[in-house]
């Protein structure tokens, strides 16, 4: 795959941090050129940058003007080939389990009566799909997904619930994820891992990185128990 | 050490959990970070030692072991043993003393550094509380009464009476000078008509103002006009503009990226200024261009690394 996209702006984000923007849609491939260009920024002892924060089509590169301008940084980036990176990027697949048994997932059969399924093949959808992590943000940990079956999605609730458990699998609108912490939230709760995505005593502290491939692996409540999980 | 016997508004901070933000990971840190940098430079301290941030609340502390202190950024009336405590300067504090912090007289963000900085252990490199995500700091949280907080070394410098006179008040927050913004990536979407409003008008700062960020009470013209904007990533100071029209001035607990419209980014000279804004405070905002924000902060930071080359000397000689 080569570089499909080109540098489309970049502008000062502040005066210790710039932001380069491709074209403004949610899509795998400009997401792709977002985590390419990220790996050669963090690749190139040439570029003395602080750390390089990816969102859905923008990356955010943070700097020390004592080390080097803004003028000078963004010319190196506009001048970067970065299509090796793209090439040589692993894409690493997380295989995460869920227990999708109602009593762990409050939502799940009031999901399937909207979208008119049956639970199980909320399940199969659900489970079937290959997720992109575009980037994490909201919370330590917290990724936002792309993949979602359009039969799944759902409004999030009128009123959001005070406290979702850590490990909940959620979809609000056309978006599904897991609450790495306990939070307050509106998604609807189709599921749950025993698995955690957020433990800040390790290093790396989060289980998804960004441009990870994600699937959830279906697993009865028994081994949500066994793995440690509470009903 | 010290004891809370009063906790009030107050957490551990330092320079921030910097490195994580790709993981949804807030740097948090101090708000005042320049008054938190020259806390730690009066003591010869890291200048990303773990230090107090303390807020208008009453705060009373008993300090149980002598130690030296020093206190910068805003002045909440601190009473040591019921005199006025010494902003800006080392001050040697008596084990049994009492230190009370009361009413704002002046900012609203103070940091009380000690010799050595203060047992606690870092998460993820940093000792900075995220109050959002209950991470780091003491367990994640504000400071609460009957908490007991331990000094990391004993006295390094020999206690004696000290001739002070250094000065070096804080000037990023006394003056009125407008807070110098970065435009950002939706300023050029805004009418002249609504960028001369948001330049000439005298906007004040809303009740909702802590760690997360400050809103602002006034609302933009018709904001609709910039439209919905995808998810992006957004840094200390960036001032975001929601379909209401009130802007939010992000602050150090934010999230790490946001779906609003950027309308700029404060200058690094002028978060200082930011951070002891209180709510009903009236700020004024005044472009500048990048390059220009740059050799202000560079000037700055070289004034400040040479006053710290003094404080060390200073140290020194005191010793000597």
């Amino acid at each position: 795959m080569s570089a499909a996209y080109a540098i489309e702006d970049i502008h000062p984000l502040g005066d210790c941090a710039l932001l380069v923007s491709f074209a403004a849609r949610i899509d795998p491939d400009i997401n792709r050129c977002v985590h390419g260009l990220r790996h050669w920024l963090l690749h190139n002892p040439a570029i003395d940058i602080l750390e390089a924060v990816p969102a859905y089509n923008s990356l955010a590169v943070y700097y020390a003007p004592a080390q080097i301008r803004f003028e000078a940084l963004a010319q190196a980036i506009r001048d970067a080939d970065f299509s090796t990176c793209l090439q040589q990027m692993e894409t690493r697949c997380i295989e995460l389990p869920v227990c999708y048994d109602p009593r762990v997932a409050p939502d799940i059969e009031w999901l399937a009566e909207q979208a008119k399924l049956r639970v199980d093949d909320v399940v199969a959808l659900h489970s079937q799909a290959v997720y992109r992590v575009y980037f994490l943000g909201f919370k330590p940990g917290f990724a936002y997904l792309g993949g979602l079956h359009p039969r799944l999605h759902t409004p999030r609730k009128d009123t959001p619930r005070l406290t979702v458990p850590a490990g909940s699998v959620g979809i609000g609108g056309a978006q599904t994820g897991v609450y790495p912490q306990s939070t307050p939230g509106g998604w609807q709760l189709i599921g749950r891992t025993a698995t955690a995505l957020f433990s800040p005593e390790q290093d790396p502290p989060c289980l998804l990185q960004p441009g990870d491939q994600l699937r959830f692996k279906p697993i009865s409540l028994d081994e949500f128990l066994e793995q440690g999980g509470q009903s | 050490m010290i004891l809370f016997e009063s906790a009030g508004l107050c957490c551990l901070q330092d320079l921030g959990r910097n490195g994580y933000q790709h993981l949804g990971i807030s740097p948090s840190g101090a708000m005042d970070s320049f008054a938190a940098r020259v806390a730690n430079a009066l003591l010869a301290n890291d200048e990303n030692q773990g230090l107090l941030e303390i807020l208008p609340s009453n705060s009373r502390l008993r300090i149980e072991r002598g130690q030296w202190f020093a206190l910068a950024g805003a002045d909440l009336s601190a009473r040591l043993n019921g005199n006025p405590m010494p902003v800006c300067q080392p001050v040697w504090i008596e084990a049994g003393s009492l230190l009370e912090f009361g009413r704002a007289a002046l900012g609203c963000r103070a940091y009380l550094a000690v010799q050595c900085g203060f047992h606690a252990g870092p998460v993820l490199g940093s000792v900075a509380t995220d109050l959002r995500a209950g991470l780091g700091g003491w367990h994640g949280r504000w400071f609460q009464k009957g908490d007991r907080l331990l000094f990391r070394e004993q006295p390094a410098h020999t206690v004696r009476p000290i001739r002070w006179h250094t000065s070096f008040a804080n000037p990023a927050f006394a003056d009125a000078e407008p807070l110098l913004m970065i435009p950002g990536t939706h300023w050029p979407a805004l009418s002249a008509d609504q960028q001369a409003f948001f330049l000439y008008q005298g906007w004040t700062i809303s009740k909702d103002a802590d760690r997360m960020g400050l809103r602002l009470q006034q609302a933009l013209p018709e904001p609709a006009c910039t439209g919905s904007v995808l998810s992006g990533p957004v840094t200390f100071g960036s001032i975001q503009l929601p379909p209401d029209g009130r802007p939010i001035i992000l602050a150090a607990d934010r999230q790490t990226t946001g779906g609003y419209p950027l309308l700029g980014t404060v200058a690094s000279v002028s978060h200082a200024r930011l951070a002891q804004c209180r709510p009903g405070d009236t700020l004024h905002f005044s472009c500048v261009d990048v390059q220009a924000a740059q050799n202000r902060l560079l000037a700055r930071d070289q004034h400040f690394m040479e006053w710290r080359m003094h404080m060390r000397n200073w140290w020194r000689n005191t010793d000597g």
